[in-house]
């Protein structure tokens, strides 16, 4: 206890003299018994008494009235609404800088170093222009060989193989202009195909036809 | 811990949206606004202050209240943040000291509280009303001893309440009000007994 002796000679500290909780009338049982025998403490209280009695006369300072006055609710629901939507603001912007964070990530090096964090930048560095470049010579490799497996196809008869000119005349007996247009297209497309193979079997089979 | 004055209207607060909680906190705002800005009033010393200081009080309760979750009294939580904005607005110098050198304001605002007609037994020495002499004795109390006695004798809040609002020990509220007793009683003399 931090009790403050006030009179010299006695001990009892005057902080104990008065309730110690608000609402209650007179001092502690203890603190009684001391002031039917210790004057000098019983006069003390009495000082804090009417000291206290005292302070709580002051009167109160009442909150202003007016409507100019900054203590109204309708200023203070203003202000609420404003931070509500300040909140709801800040929320909308953490949503769209995270979107953006979510974007950059995106971008091709970064994605491409992603998975390589524990390694030096410039073993990084290594890592990606290996890639890039067995990326560019699996397409070179694709571009040449694709050619070849194709006239392996076209060797072996199977459908398709011939491109869309062969089958074309083989399935119609209309005019050689149409054949022609589509052969055209076909060797642009796929490179020289077989268009003498294909030609003449159609004539034959128009001049014998109904 | 006896179940909270404001439990219901707090409730409300909490659980009620739009005009229904808004009345809530209009409810709420009515029952301690006078204690809120005398309490503010008493700490700062100046009334456009401690009606600033009021504001932010309200808005800050209210805007946290679903935080609040009722292990001490509202009452106290309020003041604890009125009293914590209070050592702000000293901090940054805006209040002034009060001390010995009040503000005109706040000179302004203890002449509107002394009654205008005191009786003889009012009269103390130098012309002076009894009412007056105290509050300036009050008025030069430091920071802390004030804030005490205005928590204790005027909030009438018990030593634990002081402690939980202030943030500090019960021994040392204790201390604080005694060493309160003695500056004004010695500021009183014999006219005190």
């Amino acid at each position: 206890m931090s009790a403050i002796a006030d009179n010299p000679g006695c001990g009892f500290g005057s902080d104990e003299l008065l309730p110690a909780r608000a609402g209650e009338s007179g001092p502690s049982e203890a603190a009684s018994r001391h002031l039917a025998g210790c004057p000098a403490c019983a006069r003390t209280l009495a000082q804090r008494q009417q000291l206290a009695a005292e302070l709580r006369a002051l009167p109160r300072l009442a909150a202003p009235r007016g409507p100019a006055s900054a203590l109204q609710i309708a200023a203070i629901l203003d202000r609420l609404d404003e931070s509500r939507l300040e909140a709801r603001l800040a929320s909308e912007a953490g949503t769209i800088r995270r979107w953006l964070a979510a974007l950059a990530r995106l971008r091709a090096p970064e994605t491409l170093v992603a998975p390589l964090p524990a390694l030096q930048p410039a073993r990084r560095l290594v890592v990606v222009r290996g890639a890039a470049l067995a990326a560019a010579a699996a397409l070179v490799a694709a571009a040449s060989i694709l050619p070849w497996l194709g006239a392996r196809s076209a060797r072996s008869g199977a459908p398709g193989a011939h491109g869309l000119a062969a089958q074309t005349a083989a399935l119609s007996d209309r005019t050689p202009i149409q054949l022609r247009a589509i052969e055209r297209v076909d060797s642009l497309a796929a490179g020289p195909r077989p268009i003498e193979l294909a030609l003449p079997p159609a004539a034959p089979a128009r001049r014998g036809g109904p | 811990m006896p179940k909270d004055p404001d439990f219901e209207l707090i409730r409300r607060c909490q659980t009620e949206i739009g005009p229904a909680r808004d009345a809530a906190f209009a409810e709420l705002f009515e029952n301690y606004k006078d204690r809120v800005f005398n309490l503010a009033g008493r700490l700062l010393g100046n009334p456009a202050d401690a009606e600033d200081v009021s504001q932010e009080a309200f808005v800050t309760v209210f805007r946290k209240i679903q935080e609040f979750r009722f292990s001490s009294r509202f009452y106290t939580w309020l003041y604890r943040v009125v009293f914590n904005l209070c050592v702000d607005q000293r901090r940054r110098g805006f209040a002034g000291p009060l001390g010995d050198a009040p503000t005109t304001e706040g000179e302004a605002m203890l002449a509107g509280l002394t009654d205008p007609d005191p009786g003889p037994i009012e009269r103390v020495v130098e012309g002076d009303s009894r009412q007056r002499t105290v509050e300036r004795a009050l008025r030069r109390l430091s920071d802390p001893l004030r804030a005490v006695v205005v928590l204790r004798y005027m909030e009438d809040l018990a030593y634990e309440e002081i402690a939980e609002v202030l943030g500090i020990s019960l021994g040392t509220v204790k201390s604080r009000l005694s060493r309160a007793h003695h500056f004004l009683q010695e500021m009183f003399g014999s006219s005190a007994t």
